[in-house]
């Protein structure tokens, strides 16, 4: 029957339009802006824009583009999985200081030094960082489950534990900085054969790969994090249970399926995953921890599960607009001047005006969805 | 006796995307008298009256009220313009404020004054009260209040606010037969002061015993006006579904087979710790029998079902399943040893209404081998299979399996549920208010597929607050009564009266005996 094909394309891009829509009242007020910052220079405006668009064609930019999305797609699919199972997991954030720290300690004291065994350290940093992760995940779950304490409490206060643990272990147990080497407090170096290998460092000599590109085979994990997400949401019977959970706990409970149970999984997997958001920065960049790190990854992550609508996809798509924005926020303030937070103010815009679209947009496909049921059914 | 009419609603018509719920409607109400308006779910009253109380505006057509002797066209932009207007609507789910007392639910929103003085208010309300016959404790929490004296306070709230015309939305739906002939008295005393009431009902005995005039309603339209005289139910029923509709569906003739289900003194605990809702109670099932478990709402009812579920772990007792102990057993468990259950609330526990036919068609079965592989990769072309079945064999209206469970009606949703349950391999089914909230059509559907079960030598347990429908389906009846079963009947040959279980339904000896035909239930138990 291809009529039904068709609608479910039309439904399909019907969901679109709220994030367009979002994305073009947001550049048009970036218009506005930039015309207020550059005194009402049209041409800068334009040039502006200009600008940004180069940030697409740019090989360079482009690498970093996928480079800042990397933790973002991480931090949004862990927050995903949290939020289809409608628990609110806010605590990304102190999981991924926590991961990052576990996986850490494991490089530092118990890791193979020899570089053959490289691949070995990769697999059990990214196992200990989904340990502590889903360690710093535990307590709020417990508490959830057993005396159903609210975890969006839970999480952000564990967020702050998880900061002050690492400075912690940074500043005590861990500590690299020997006397005046470094003002930055910092762990011990990790050896190297830990430290994650540049993707220009493994391309080389197999195809032309971009020498100054910053990418390490996190992406790799990044990608298979997406891939694993994706079969697990749509295609298994864990997905599907965690989906029943957000949308009607209460049928899900009359279905057999033990609410408590995979609220705790859900939460599990998602702090698992968190621990894993800045392996990127800590292992291919660092090559040493540091409490000092990137910030606010997982609070990011959470604005990215949003705009991406909790799906794998949406989700990498989410990030990527998230990175271009922020390298085009960087292009622009050194070639124009343009404060780098106006575009944290654009992602901001973006974000409120998604969701009252796709509010609106979904009240609009049930209402067609409804209507199209009754009538077939009336023509039978 | 009726007099003048006080409002005419004219060519009204009120259209929704896809939906003409209102179609060219002409509707008039005289001075003291009680029109029922009757029609399936669907058909249109709720918009009408919404309309009339302002919380739609009319696409087309006016509203006329009679204003100092003479009907003028009104338009109400709110609620509080048509209760300016006289008009006051009793909802069928209780917009009362707990923790708040009687009085204070009363005039809430209308008080006498900026600091509240209730002597005032009390001696208003006490005058309502001796005026209307409806007299309810003012100074108690209105949540220690039964659901009958609820009703009540929704009523004074009404009268309070001077309304001249009330709406009652399906008010008998939650009261038990007694508490209904009260209200009927009420009623005939409102209308004697010069109320005019329109009724709003599903039970045609009811709209026979109160209605002066009877206005059906199928599908938008009005399709016809008649004063009592001219009414019979089935000619109502008739105008409501467009063809003649076997009310009485003819149960098949079963002999019990062994025992299915067999609860021993089980105790429930309520949500209030302490409190026994189920107190030790007893009964059993057997194959190709139907239970029916009557009451007033709130008597242990839910909990019994919830603890023969699994949702709710019992604190004493026994359950059994074909000999097999199941008690304390979780859900799941309970499924797979043959227990299938249609939940009485279907949006809250029955569906996920975002989620297509198709996975709506499997909930609770999903790791089963034939919907996924190694219970965890679904096979959705063998779900989809699965719910094509459902859709044909229970004839749910849909275009497909791939539609949102929210984009079909009332009706087939339940067809749906009913259908799902049913197709799983069961022993036992748990029927929760199976017809709640549909139409005609549907609920014949649902007793002769409830009746085709017991064909089947499926052991049935029916938890329903339609009296009509415990007695047309049940083999026997256990009332409960604050979480006893403190009477069960004998209804093979469907002997028992609706008056004999409304009797225990408010706790049998409680009440002082007058009814000397409750002698012929005691001796068939």
């Amino acid at each position: 029957m291809p009529k039904k094909k068709t609608n479910n394309i039309k439904y399909f891009l019907l969901s679109l339009v709220a994030p367009v829509v979002g994305i073009l009242i947001s550049a048009i007020l970036l218009f506005f802006l930039i015309l207020l910052i550059r005194k009402g220079s049209i041409s800068d405006t334009i040039h502006a824009f200009y600008i940004m668009g180069q940030t697409l064609t740019s090989t360079q930019d482009l690498g970093y583009i996928i480079a800042r999305a990397e933790p973002l797609v991480i931090s949004g699919i862990a927050a995903a999985i949290a939020f289809r199972a409608g628990v609110f997991n806010i605590g990304t954030e102190g999981q991924y200081y926590i991961g990052g720290l576990v996986a850490s300690i494991y490089a530092i004291y118990f890791s193979f030094k020899s570089p053959s065994l490289h691949w070995l350290n990769v697999i059990f940093v990214v196992i200990f960082a989904m340990l502590g992760g889903a360690l710093w995940a535990l307590i709020p779950a417990i508490l959830k489950v057993k005396k159903g304490v609210h975890e969006v409490i839970t999480t952000i206060m564990m967020n702050q534990i998880a900061y002050t643990t690492a400075k912690y272990f940074v500043n005590g147990p861990l500590s690299g900085v020997k006397g005046g080497e470094s003002l930055e407090p910092k762990t011990m170096n990790f050896p190297a054969a830990v430290d994650f290998h540049r993707l220009y460092d493994i391309f080389h000599g197999h195809f032309p790969f971009p020498k100054y590109i910053p990418l390490y085979e996190s992406l790799f994990i990044a990608a298979i994090i997406v891939f694993v997400a994706y079969i697990i949401i749509f295609y298994t019977n864990w997905g599907f249970e965690i989906e029943m959970l957000g949308t009607n706990p209460n049928a899900t409970k009359y279905s057999g399926v033990p609410p408590k149970v995979v609220v705790f999984n859900a939460m599990l997997w998602s702090g698992a995953i968190a621990g894993l958001i800045n392996i990127q920065e800590i292992f291919g960049i660092k090559g040493y921890y540091t409490h000092h790190m990137t910030s606010g990854l997982g609070f990011d992550g959470i604005a990215v599960a949003l705009i991406g609508y909790n799906n794998p996809i949406g989700v990498v798509l989410a990030a990527f607009l998230f990175g271009f924005l922020r390298t085009a926020g960087y292009n622009l303030q050194f070639e124009l001047g343009i404060p780098n937070s106006t575009m944290d103010l654009i992602t901001g815009f973006i974000i409120i005006v998604m969701v009252i679209a796709s509010v609106a947009m979904n009240r609009y496909i049930s209402k067609l969805r409804r209507k199209e049921v009754l009538s077939e059914a009336g023509d039978r | 006796m009726p007099g003048d009419i006080i409002l005419k609603m004219e060519n009204i018509t009120k259209r929704f995307p896809g939906v003409l719920a209102n179609d060219h409607i002409n509707f008039d109400l005289r001075e003291g008298e009680v029109h029922a308006l009757v029609g399936e779910n669907g058909a249109g009253k709720s918009t009408l009256m919404k309309i009339l109380y302002g919380l739609y505006h009319p696409d087309e057509g006016t509203i006329y009220i009679k204003v100092d002797g003479e009907l003028k066209p009104v338009k109400f932009k709110n609620p509080q313009d048509a209760i300016k207007h006289g008009i006051g609507m009793v909802h069928q789910h209780f917009m009362l404020v707990y923790g708040l007392t009687t009085i204070e639910n009363i005039i809430l929103g209308y008080e006498p004054s900026a600091v509240i003085d209730f002597d005032t208010a009390k001696k208003e309300i006490q005058k309502i009260m001796d005026e209307s016959g409806l007299h309810v404790p003012l100074d108690v929490d209105v949540e220690v209040l039964s659901v009958g004296q609820q009703q009540r306070v929704e009523i004074l709230k009404v009268l309070y606010r001077k309304a001249k015309i009330l709406i009652l939305d399906e008010p008998t739906a939650v009261l038990t037969p007694q508490e209904t002939d009260e209200l009927f008295n009420i009623i005939n005393r409102l209308k004697e002061q010069g109320h005019s009431i329109i009724f709003i009902s599903h039970k045609l005995h009811e709209v026979m015993a109160i209605a002066d005039r009877i206005s059906v309603m199928r599908k938008g339209r009005l399709v016809h006006t008649m004063p009592k005289s001219e009414a019979t139910k089935e000619k109502i029923a008739e105008l409501m579904v467009g063809h003649p509709v076997l009310l009485d569906v003819p149960r098949p003739n079963v002999t019990p087979g062994e025992t299915i289900l067999e609860v021993e003194n089980l105790t429930v605990e309520s949500d209030t710790k302490g409190v026994m809702a189920v107190d030790n109670v007893s009964f059993y099932i057997r194959a190709g029998e139907i239970y029916g478990i009557a009451g007033v709402e709130g008597n242990g009812q839910a909990e019994l079902i919830e603890a023969i579920y699994g949702l709710r772990p019992p604190k004493g007792g026994k359950i059994t399943i074909k000999g097999e102990d199941i008690t304390g057993k979780p859900t799941h468990v309970i499924r797979k040893k043959g227990v299938s259950h249609i939940p009485g609330d279907r949006h809250k526990f029955g569906v996920f209404l975002p989620f297509t036919l198709a996975d709506n068609s499997i909930l609770g079965h999903h790791r089963e081998e034939n919907f996924a592989k190694y219970g965890i990769f679904r096979k959705f072309s063998n779900i989809a299979q699965w719910a094509r079945e459902i859709i044909k064999k229970f004839d749910v209206r849909t275009p497909s399996e791939k539609v949102p469970m929210s984009a079909l009606s009332g009706g087939n949703q339940q067809k749906f549920v009913v259908g799902r349950e049913i197709s799983f391999e069961h022993e036992l089914m748990i029927a929760a208010h199976p017809t709640r909230g549909v139409d005609i059509g549907a609920m014949e559907f649902i007793y002769r597929q409830l009746f085709e079960e017991k064909k089947q030598k499926k052991a049935i347990l029916l938890v329903s607050a339609d009296l009509d429908e415990l007695l047309l389906l049940s083999d026997r009846i256990g009332v409960m009564f604050k979480g006893k079963i403190i009477k069960e009947l004998d209804n093979t040959s469907r002997q028992v009266t609706p008056k004999e279980v409304g009797y225990y339904m408010l706790g049998g000896d409680v009440e002082i005996h007058e009814d000397s035909d409750i002698a012929g239930g005691e001796q068939s138990a």
